[in-house]
């Protein structure tokens, strides 16, 4: 039995992604308004190494914000964000980059006269930069794998224009992966994607966990999520209704009330 | 004193035809998201026609006609170089306009030859004189002129239900559509407005400088720049933006002539850089702080 | 472990051994064509070749409309010529020249890159107003708007570099080298940074690629590749003007990257061969007057951004490209782009 209560398929121990280590991501009391709206109120939550931290709430609910503050997008008016013990929250989006922060958009915005694999090759360039402690393989061989993992070996070649739409959510996605981060920040990815393409999905998230890299994940699919989160953190109207884990929150009663009532 | 009134004078006077160009530049832009580099060549193009036919007709009705071939112009700029090209990137429709620029420029060399050409003044009085400044009187006129305009076009943009209609789409082009306004009538329209604007511009600054197929270029910088300083996509800005201009450059020919134009130009960069958003709040300059 | 990055190495190999079979071809040329008047649209070809690549990198890679390239070719050929005429040898000239432009495009990159692309692209046309206005006043410097007559031409030892094949090979040296700049530039990590820059600020920004720094380098390189341009057209010239830096200039080498294609080094190629035939072999055939270039260029500028955005070789990869997928390629399960209709309802 998973956390959501519901039965997998037994399977082995995913394969952790080789040489990725994750680092706690803390977000303390951020508040935010835009001209005058307050969208985010008093956000805490703390997403911890090899687990994925659940992040769900309505449209609205100023998860996209929160993202945006903890990449250095915007700027949050209180409160802040640390990555392990330094904090990040003043910093621009470049270097909370190179901190090893990466996330995927909701709306696509993949480099689009790149091809998949050159789009993957910008992000991984961006992880030489810090002083990862690699183990066995190097760069490459990571790219590869993340490229077979998520299916796109056939359209390696390719650019974003001529992919299917669930080619280019896991381009997303292996970008995202391929610059070796320690915080993995996904917004929404299985948005749109067809049956297989969300187990496949699932598949490789279980392989970041293993690997002990940090994932929040912001997602609608209800069903994915509470199969895949270890903790959940739901905003609705800009504040953290409830923190806990996803079982409970689908059990609780304001959660029900504010989002799934 | 008098110096400082008569540089003061002819800020004002650069200051109305700046700011007619660059309402032009700047209504094209807020209702259609096209920068027009072609709005000086627009003018001087009509600058052009006035005095070539000056002679052969009063001047009203000469006016009146001028107006009404720049709208013309206005209107057939838009049918065969914007409205084919509204699916492309802003960089490819300022080329576009940067095209149509030369060629009007190539087209008024071949016409009216490579010489600057002159006219009289709208009517032959003696210049005032205030306060120990000259004011003749067609620097009375283009103040005249570009105020009286400039009222026009507001009043119409803000009575006429074309003038709604084109303002509804300036704010919300998507909710606009929804209520029945047709993008593409609103890009026609706007383009011949703005060539109507220029018409003016164009018949009241050919007496005071004369107007060869050399002065576009001139005028459509410096109406670009007096509209960015403004704080392109607003109205108000691009009045406020053509008057500082202007002033700004009465000041530098009146400080420093041989380096004018690029004291001028020089001081609305640097004036751009400590505040990005232009003079008025517009839709603002700066890259987002990545 | 090269596998993966194969198509990326294949496509810069094929991309550089074509570029040496157009060196080739160049260096040959003189030998098979002694007239001196093909020479000479050469000559020019591979002018308008090297500033225009520097429109080309700076729009076609970063997206940056750098209006102010005459600007930039202007401080180029003035310092190679001011220098020049006061006994510099050329060659540190030439290299003056480059600095300058490049130190030029930094000071009024910092400034001008903060304003937003549209603002950008009206500071960098101003510029082509500014050059004009500073060469024509600084009278005491530049002799002003008439021009600068003897400018000096670079050697080689002994031999003069300044006769029509001398300055040829001169040309054409500098124009393949700063194409082989434009294409190792591209299939470079450097060059993926700055396309995914211009791609999408907010992701390149999220995967550490410093935004304003690229375009910031980039436009310095144009700035100082249309500087070598200059000094390269000064030497061949040896009289240079104001009038040679306006808009004329801006409108051919616009042409050139518009008409040929913005995004790679053969858009440049066939570009520059376009316009020098058409400038100088295919308009003064067909047209008497010698006006009539603002009105041609001008049209065709506004005629290929319509209908071809592309450029003649965007045109060409496009039917390739084309006739290739017909040749039945892979087909998709689901029409490429769209979301899946497969959500959780529908297997709930």
């Amino acid at each position: 039995m998973n956390p959501a209560g519901t039965i997998d398929p037994p399977e082995a121990a995913p394969a952790a992604l080789d040489g990725f280590e994750g680092m706690p991501l803390r977000v303390k009391a951020v508040s935010k308004s835009f001209a005058g709206n307050r969208v985010l109120t008093d956000v805490s939550l703390e997403a911890v190494p090899g687990e994925i931290h659940l992040l769900i709430g309505p449209n609205g609910a100023g998860k996209s914000t929160l993202f945006n503050v903890m990449t250095g997008v915007h700027r949050a008016d209180g409160g802040e964000v640390r990555l392990a013990d330094a904090r990040i929250d003043r910093l621009r989006t470049v270097q909370v980059a190179r901190r090893g922060v990466s996330r995927t958009f909701q709306n696509l915005q993949l480099f689009s006269d790149l091809t998949v694999l050159e789009n993957l090759l910008v992000a991984e360039h961006a992880s030489r930069r810090r002083a990862v402690r690699r183990r066995s393989r190097d760069g490459q061989a990571m790219l590869r794998d993340l490229i077979d993992g998520l299916g796109l070996g056939a359209v390696a070649d390719k650019r974003p224009a001529d992919l299917s739409f669930g080619e280019r959510r896991f381009v997303e996605i292996a970008r995202a992966l391929a610059s070796r981060p320690r915080v993995l920040l996904m917004d929404e990815p299985a948005a749109g994607l067809s049956f297989g393409d969300r187990a496949r999905l699932k598949e490789m998230l279980r392989q970041v966990r293993a690997s002990g890299v940090t994932t929040v994940l912001v997602e609608h699919d209800m069903r994915f999520a509470m199969s895949l989160g270890d903790t959940a953190t739901v905003l609705a109207a800009g504040r953290c209704i409830f923190q806990g884990t996803p079982a409970d929150a689908q059990r609780s009663e304001e959660v029900r009330r504010e989002y799934l009532g | 004193m008098d110096k400082y009134l008569q540089f003061l004078i002819s800020g004002i006077a650069l200051g109305s035809v700046y700011s007619l160009v660059s309402l032009g530049i700047t209504l094209a832009f807020r209702t259609t998201g096209v920068l027009n580099f072609a709005q000086g060549s627009f003018v001087m193009v009509s600058g052009l026609t006035f005095i070539t036919l000056r002679d052969d007709m009063p001047l009203i009705p000469l006016l009146l006609l001028v107006i009404a071939l720049g709208v013309l112009l206005g209107a057939v700029v838009e049918r065969i170089a914007i409205a084919p090209a509204r699916h492309l990137t802003h960089e490819s429709l300022v080329i576009i306009t940067i095209g149509l620029a030369e060629v009007l420029r190539g087209l008024a060399l071949l016409t009216f030859g490579d010489r600057t050409k002159y006219t009289d003044s709208f009517v032959a009085w003696r210049p005032l004189h205030v306060a120990g400044a000259t004011v003749s009187m067609q620097t009375l006129f283009v103040v005249l002129g570009a105020v009286v305009a400039v009222v026009v076009t507001l009043l119409a943009l803000e009575r006429t239900r074309l003038g709604r209609a084109l303002r509804a789409s300036a704010m919300d082009s998507d909710m606009s559509i929804l209520c029945g306004v047709s993008p593409k009538m609103v890009t026609f329209v706007t383009l011949g407005v703005a060539g109507g604007l220029a018409a003016i511009a164009g018949s009241l600054l050919a007496p005071v400088t004369g107007m060869g197929f050399e002065s576009g270029l001139d005028l459509a910088i410096k109406g670009l720049f007096a509209a960015v300083l403004g704080g392109l996509g607003s109205l108000k800005g691009a009045l406020w933006g053509g008057m500082t201009f202007g002033l700004l450059e009465a000041f530098a020919l009146f400080a420093v002539p041989t380096y004018s134009v690029s004291i001028t130009l020089g001081l609305v960069v640097l004036l751009l850089v400590v505040r990005p958003q232009g003079l008025t709040s517009g839709t603002g300059a700066r890259v987002g702080a990545l | 472990m090269d596998r993966l990055t194969l198509p990326l190495v294949r496509r810069r190999n094929r991309d550089i051994t074509g570029l040496a079979v157009v060196a080739v071809f160049v260096f040959a040329l003189p030998f098979a064509v002694a007239d001196d008047g093909t020479l000479r649209l050469f000559i020019l070809a591979g002018t308008y070749v090297v500033i225009a690549t520097g429109l080309q990198m700076c729009f076609g890679y970063a997206g940056l409309l750098n209006l102010g390239i005459p600007a930039f070719a202007a401080v180029g050929a003035y310092t190679y010529a001011i220098l020049g005429r006061d006994g510099t040898n050329p060659w540190v000239a030439v290299l003056c020249a480059v600095l300058a432009a490049a130190l030029v495009a930094a000071v009024l990159g910092v400034l001008v890159l903060r304003l937003r692309a549209l603002y950008f692209a009206i500071a960098a046309f101003g510029l082509v107003l500014i050059a004009d206005n500073i060469i024509s006043a600084w009278t005491d410097v530049t002799d002003g708007a008439e021009g600068m007559i003897g400018v000096p031409q670079l050697s080689l030892g002994d031999l003069l570099l300044g006769s029509t094949e001398g300055t040829y090979y001169l040309m054409w040296a500098f124009a393949i080298a700063v194409l082989l700049l434009s294409l190792l530039v591209r299939h470079s990590a450097y060059g993926r940074s700055v396309l995914a820059v211009r791609d999408s600020e907010v992701a390149s920004a999220a995967f550490g690629v410093p935004v304003r720094r690229r375009l910031l380098e980039m436009f310095v390189l144009s700035g100082a590749v249309a500087g070598l341009g200059g000094a390269l057209y000064a030497h061949d010239i040896t009289v240079i003007s104001p009038k040679a830096f306006g808009v004329e200039l801006l409108l051919l080498v616009t042409v050139v990257v518009v008409v040929g294609g913005k995004d790679t080094i053969w858009g440049v190629l066939v570009g520059a061969a376009a316009v020098v035939l058409l400038q100088n072999e295919i308009l003064p055939a067909v047209f008497a007057s010698g006006n009539i270039e603002l009105v041609v260029f001008g049209g065709i500028l506004v005629v290929a951004m319509i209908l071809a955005p592309t450029g003649v070789v965007g045109l060409i990869r496009e039917a390739v490209q084309l006739a290739s997928s017909r040749v039945g390629r892979g087909r998709r399960a689901e029409p490429a782009g769209e979301p899946s209709r497969e959500t959780e309802e529908s297997h709930a």
